[in-house]
């Protein structure tokens, strides 16, 4: 067999052919793998991931277990801990509830405003969370995959948009579905100026300390407590007072909720009013009172004199111990709070000082709340009773007392205290042991001194020496301290303002 | 042998690749999102709890884009003086067109020398709803 002679030079030139293709081949297959590589990573750079699906876990069925009243006095709060999906509401399938945010004045629909909706709260029965919307620029809302049922729902806007109004919290309840797929909410407006004239003769700045947990009388009728008391009755002295002032629940986290708002909490909890039981009795409220919601969630509520305030351009602060309770009152109008601090005068009175100077160069003045928390003991602890010689309770009293009377010297120093009104007041004055309960006896009116709060304000424009002795409830907090920088109460307060206490005229 | 790695024409094609890349991801890291505009923060306020600082506010898309965004904000807390004393971050969830939307940032602070707070948006991402679930059967509350 003769081989062909072309096949041969060409099997010579094979390996030359092969040497080229297998570089050819070296070459191209990893460039491929490195362009392949380079391209995806750069499509992961440039473009933007897709979101994951996220499929809520079911949540278990809560417990209602009804903890706060004045007969137990527990200390461990009230909150029922519920799941972040109420009952009434499905992953999907349902009905849904349309609506539209209006401004009661123009008609015109209002963007930006929350809308909450929950089931009416019922006595003796577990609650939900509520759920929320917030309405578009067209001032349309919705909230979809709900059972048939009646609803309450709430809406507000407490954030200044675009020079609009404010518009405090109006409720509408029994709506029922599916009968009703759609609702028109009207919000009443509030101006919100945000800024504030120095007037003459009136506070530019304000002060709020909350002395919980102490007495009325302890403060100014007890003979055996006068050396806790001095800075507090020099206070008085160079101020006016309102000697009647009655706290709407006893021990309770409502309590700062009325003193904040001049309300209560109106569809949040449930609410009896204006039939309050008899104080120290097993009643509805004492035994069922619950929130619908962890009041950690910053929800829902009534407008407070944080809002008031930062409507008109002032600044905004609150301190707080371990005990103060976050709820949407408490610190939505609230630019800084500084909460969780252990007691400790010389800590709480830094943090203070702190937070006032931060505020002091906003000419529009500031609003400072805080709560005073000093240690009172368990219960049970010796010294617990008021009268008790240098008991727990004699040991808190004279240290708000002493920090009231440096408080006041530093802002003496500072040049604040001749343009800042100072309040102290309390949020409930029953002291943290049961068994003193009502310690100074029921009072004139029967409704007992544990519900009997000190109301002490003193500053530019209070009437000084002037007593106010009409029985009023410590809803009038919010409204009085408003008035003393000659702002609007609280929209949604029940009392109005102590005017007596005042010399001065607000425009 | 380092002489031979070095001389590949492959070797270097690749390098260059990978630093296209690279450089790529490091432009995308450092681009800032037009569309962060349209996001405006309307309210901001802090929470201090020893070293831990929670920032709540809220954020409204004014922008006409159809789909929602998740929008990541961060706060600097400075002092007095402006310098940074602490941060936090957080995302507001499906923030759609015209709408508002409550945030919640998580950070740390030094809170004895807070005094200034500053929220901005940072980036955002792209929500498309997925439809087509099943539907259960209704149940009572």
């Amino acid at each position: 067999m003769v081989k062909d002679p072309t096949s041969v030079q060409e099997r010579k030139h094979l390996p030359q052919k092969s040497e080229r293709r297998s570089w050819a081949l070296w070459l191209g297959i990893p460039l491929l793998f490195v362009i392949a590589a380079a391209t995806v990573i750069g499509a992961l750079a440039w473009w933007p991931r897709s979101a994951p699906i996220v499929r809520p876990l079911p949540t278990p069925a809560p417990t209602f277990l009804p903890k706060v009243g004045d007969v137990g006095d527990l200390d461990d709060g009230l909150t029922v801990a519920l799941g972040t999906s109420p009952a009434f509401q499905f992953e999907s399938g349902g009905y849904t509830l349309s609506g539209v945010t209006v401004d009661a004045q123009t008609k015109q629909a209002v963007s930006g405003v929350s809308v909450w909706i929950t089931v009416p709260p019922a006595l003796g029965k577990r609650t939900a969370p509520a759920l929320r919307s917030v309405s578009t620029a067209d001032g349309t809302f919705s909230f979809s995959h709900l059972a048939a049922g009646r609803y309450n729902l709430a809406a507000a806007r407490y954030y200044i948009q675009h020079g609009q109004p404010v518009y405090p919290e109006v409720v509408q309840a029994g709506v029922t579905m599916p009968q009703q797929s759609f609702v028109r909410i009207s919000l009443v407006p509030q101006s919100a100026p945000g800024a504030r004239p120095p007037l003459k003769g009136v506070a530019q700045n304000l002060i709020v300390l909350d002395l919980s947990g102490i007495y009325a009388e302890s403060w100014f009728n007890d003979p055996l407590l006068q050396l806790e008391a001095g800075n507090m009755r020099a206070l008085a002295a160079s101020g006016a007072q309102a000697t009647q002032v009655i706290a709407p629940y006893g021990w309770h986290p409502a309590d700062q909720y009325a003193l904040l708002s001049g309300a209560y909490p109106s569809w949040r909890v449930y609410d009896l009013w204006p039939a309050l039981p008899p104080w120290g009795t097993p009643d509805g409220i004492d035994t069922t009172f619950w929130y619908n919601a962890d009041p950690t969630a910053i929800e829902f509520g009534q407008q407070s004199l944080f809002d008031v305030a930062l409507d008109y351009g002032m600044s905004t602060a609150v301190l707080g111990g371990p005990k103060y309770i976050l709820s949407d009152v408490s610190t939505r109008g609230v630019q800084t709070a500084q909460v969780g601090l252990v007691f400790d005068s010389a800590a709480w009175l830094a943090a203070a000082e702190h937070l006032i100077m931060n505020m002091t160069g906003n000419s529009n003045g500031f609003v400072f709340y805080s709560e005073l928390d000093p240690p009172f003991g368990p219960a049970g602890f010796a010294g617990a009773a008021p009268d008790a010689p240098g008991g727990a309770y004699a040991q808190a009293m004279q240290a708000d007392d002493e920090l009231l009377g440096l408080l006041r010297n530093w802002l003496s120093g500072q040049g604040l205290l001749a343009n800042t009104a100072i309040m102290v007041t309390a949020s409930e004055a029953q002291v943290n042991e049961t068994a003193f309960d009502n310690y100074y006896g029921m009072g004139p009116a029967g409704r007992g001194s544990s519900l009997h709060v000190p109301l002490v304000i003193s500053g530019p424009g209070v009437t000084v020496g002037a007593t106010d002795q009409d029985t009023v409830s410590s809803f009038t907090v919010a409204a009085t301290t408003l008035r003393a920088l000659c702002l609007p109460a609280p929209a949604n307060a029940r009392v109005p303002a102590l005017t007596s206490l005042f010399s001065n005229h607000c425009p | 042998m380092f002489k031979q790695i070095n001389n590949n024409p492959i070797f270097i094609c690749c390098l260059l690749l990978l630093a296209i890349a690279l450089s790529a991801c490091n432009n995308q890291s450092q681009q800032v999102d037009p569309r962060l505009k349209y996001f405006v923060i309307i309210d901001s306020r802090v929470l201090i709890e020893g070293n831990n600082a929670e920032v709540f506010g809220a954020i409204e898309n004014t922008s006409k884009m159809a789909f929602p965004f998740d929008v990541t904000m961060q706060a600097d807390l400075m002092d007095i003086n402006g310098q940074m004393v602490g941060t936090a971050t957080g995302t507001a969830e499906d923030v759609g067109m015209g709408q508002l939307r409550q945030f919640e940032l998580i950070g740390t602070v030094d809170g004895t020398r807070y005094a200034r707070l500053k929220v901005a948006p940072i980036s955002l991402q792209e929500k498309r709803q997925e439809l087509g679930w099943p539907t259960p059967t209704p149940i009572s509350p």
